[in-house]
């Protein structure tokens, strides 16, 4: 290294590393956020909720008709999995959270049956609503589709609210390398001059300070990518319960994060050295 | 150089319309008194300095006709005593000396050797490796001396090279130089020193105010209409 002793530079690596504690803690709160919408996202896929209204007239003891009609057509219907009647306190609790008042206690509830989808198979849902209907007149069939747009829309703007943090860093790190290396050249227009007159080339005197570049970026950008990382294992412990779903998904975007760091503060400086190299004759 | 000017945007006309003409293989001495862009002509010779008016040429080529790469190239080829030496600092002068060779991509055994040899040569074999902080003036310049000529340069620029060194060693030094251009090497020394002006008769360009002003007698092989190599 021909080029030493700049404070400023040395700053460098401890600079980098805070950008890359916070790009890391980002980008890794948006992967948590994306995999819980994912997840709610499958479980809404995975479920059919039936709404059967109650037959007048029945006592509660007895067994409403329609229910047993829809049953069987849901047991022998392809593409479902467990079934299960909700009772009557979960019908209610479940009503009133979706209506948010209590409802009075002679106003017949209707019965409401969970239904798991099949992993495999194709289900056609409408047509599936047609015939249930068909079975237990004005029943209805919910396959989620509000609840996942929701989802789906939440996901994205988790995403681009992500993406955004992200770039917002990478400009801050490619401004801060710039500016610092671009001192540094400032600082070592002696010894640069020495170099010219000794016969060196702009790539020779380039690589010197992409060379320090690189060092103080991979040195700064990995210990602060790993103090992001332990920041965010606060949020979300469950990657230690769950290290083998929860790593695998972690690594990629870690390594993407360090990698655009590193490459950011090295194109910005060698963009910037090379600027001021070549404004010297 | 033709018609050469340079000015600096705070100070214009610090070297104003300079035309001359070093063959290859002289040997010329650059005087003046203080201020009067001695260190500047010399820079525009080492492609320091762009020119603001008029053409230069190295080797027989218009420098502003060169790529960057092949500016690079011209330097190499140059060797240049700083007249405040340019060591760099956190290095040996080993490693200061030995910069232009590395730099070359010479590094072999011969090379380190002759390293060795032209320290000894200058004075400072003892002080391979020493900082330059840990050296006299004298013994910086000396070592700024080694490493203008290590890379046996076709063009030696040296600014006040006996600026700091006693009678004796600044005679040894320009000895060196002489040495240097019987073996083919163009030598321009800038200088105040009016002995060493009367000690060697070489021709001499005389710098008042950026202009030149007077040709010692000895001036024959720098002629003003002359365009040429340098
Ligand atoms: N970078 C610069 N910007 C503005 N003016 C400059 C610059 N460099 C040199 N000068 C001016 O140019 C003039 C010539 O300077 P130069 O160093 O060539 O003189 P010199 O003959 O070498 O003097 P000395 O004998 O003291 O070394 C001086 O007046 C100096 O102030
Ligand atoms: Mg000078």
């Amino acid at each position: 290294m021909v080029f030493r002793g700049q404070s400023a530079a040395l700053m460098l690596p401890v600079i980098l590393g805070l950008m890359a504690v916070l790009a890391t803690f980002f980008a890794l709160q948006t992967t948590q956020k994306v995999f819980e919408l994912q997840e709610s996202i499958g479980l809404a896929n995975s479920e059919l909720t039936v709404f059967v209204p109650s037959t007048p007239g029945l006592t509660p003891s007895d067994t409403d008709p329609a229910v047993k009609r829809a049953l069987d057509l849901l047991h022998n219907s392809a593409g479902l999995g467990r079934i299960e009647v909700l009772s009557r306190e979960a019908t209610r609790a479940l009503i009133e959270g979706t209506l948010g008042s209590a409802i009075q206690p002679h106003v017949p509830l209707p019965s409401i049956l969970s239904v798991k989808r099949a992993r495999r198979g194709d289900l056609d849902v409408a047509a599936l609503g047609v015939a249930l209907d068909r079975a237990a007149p004005g029943s209805l069939l919910d396959d989620n589709a509000a609840l996942r747009t929701n989802l789906q829309a939440a996901r994205a703007a988790e995403m681009a609210k992500g993406a955004a943090l992200l770039v917002t860093v990478l400009i801050v790190v490619s401004i801060t390398a710039a500016l610092v290396i671009g001192q540094s050249v400032e600082m070592q227009g002696e010894v640069i001059d020495v170099l010219y007159v000794a016969g060196a080339s702009d790539r020779v005197i380039l690589s010197q300070f992409v060379g320090f570049t690189l060092r103080s970026a991979l040195l700064g950008v990995a210990v602060g990518a790993l103090g992001g990382w332990t920041l965010q294992l606060a949020y979300w412990p469950r990657v230690l319960s769950e290290p083998n779903t929860l790593l695998p998904l972690q690594a990629p975007v870690m390594l993407v994060v360090i990698l655009l760091l590193v490459l950011a503060s090295v194109g910005s400086a060698r963009w910037n050295v090379l600027r001021k190299l070549k404004r010297t004759f | 150089m033709d018609q050469v000017s340079v000015d600096y945007p705070s100070r214009p006309g610090i070297i104003r319309n300079v035309s001359l003409h070093l063959p290859a293989g002289s040997f010329c001495f650059v005087t003046g008194p203080s201020g009067a862009g001695k260190t500047t002509l010399l820079k525009l010779m080492f492609l320091g300095l762009r020119p603001t008016a008029g053409t230069l040429q190295v080797f027989g080529r218009d420098v502003a006709s060169l790529s960057r790469d092949q500016r690079a190239y011209v330097r190499s080829r140059l060797g240049v005593v700083f007249q405040d030496f340019r060591l760099i600092e956190h290095m040996s002068i080993y490693d200061n000396v030995a910069l232009p060779l590395r730099l070359a991509g010479k590094d072999s055994q011969g090379d380190r050797d002759y390293v060795r040899e032209l320290l000894d040569w200058v004075g400072l074999g003892d002080h391979a490796q020493a900082k330059p902080e840990e050296l006299s003036g004298g013994q910086k310049q000396r070592a700024a001396i080694a490493r203008a000529v290590i890379n046996r340069p076709a063009v030696l620029l040296a600014d006040e090279p006996t600026g700091n060194v006693d009678d004796g060693i600044g005679l040894k030094l320009l000895r060196l130089f002489e040495e240097l251009n019987k073996l083919g090497t163009t030598v321009v020394v800038a200088t105040h020193s009016e002995s060493l002006l009367q000690r060697f008769e070489y021709p001499t360009l005389r710098l008042k105010q950026g202009q030149l002003v007077d040709r010692a007698p000895a001036a024959g092989a720098v002629a003003e209409q002359e365009r040429g190599a340098l």
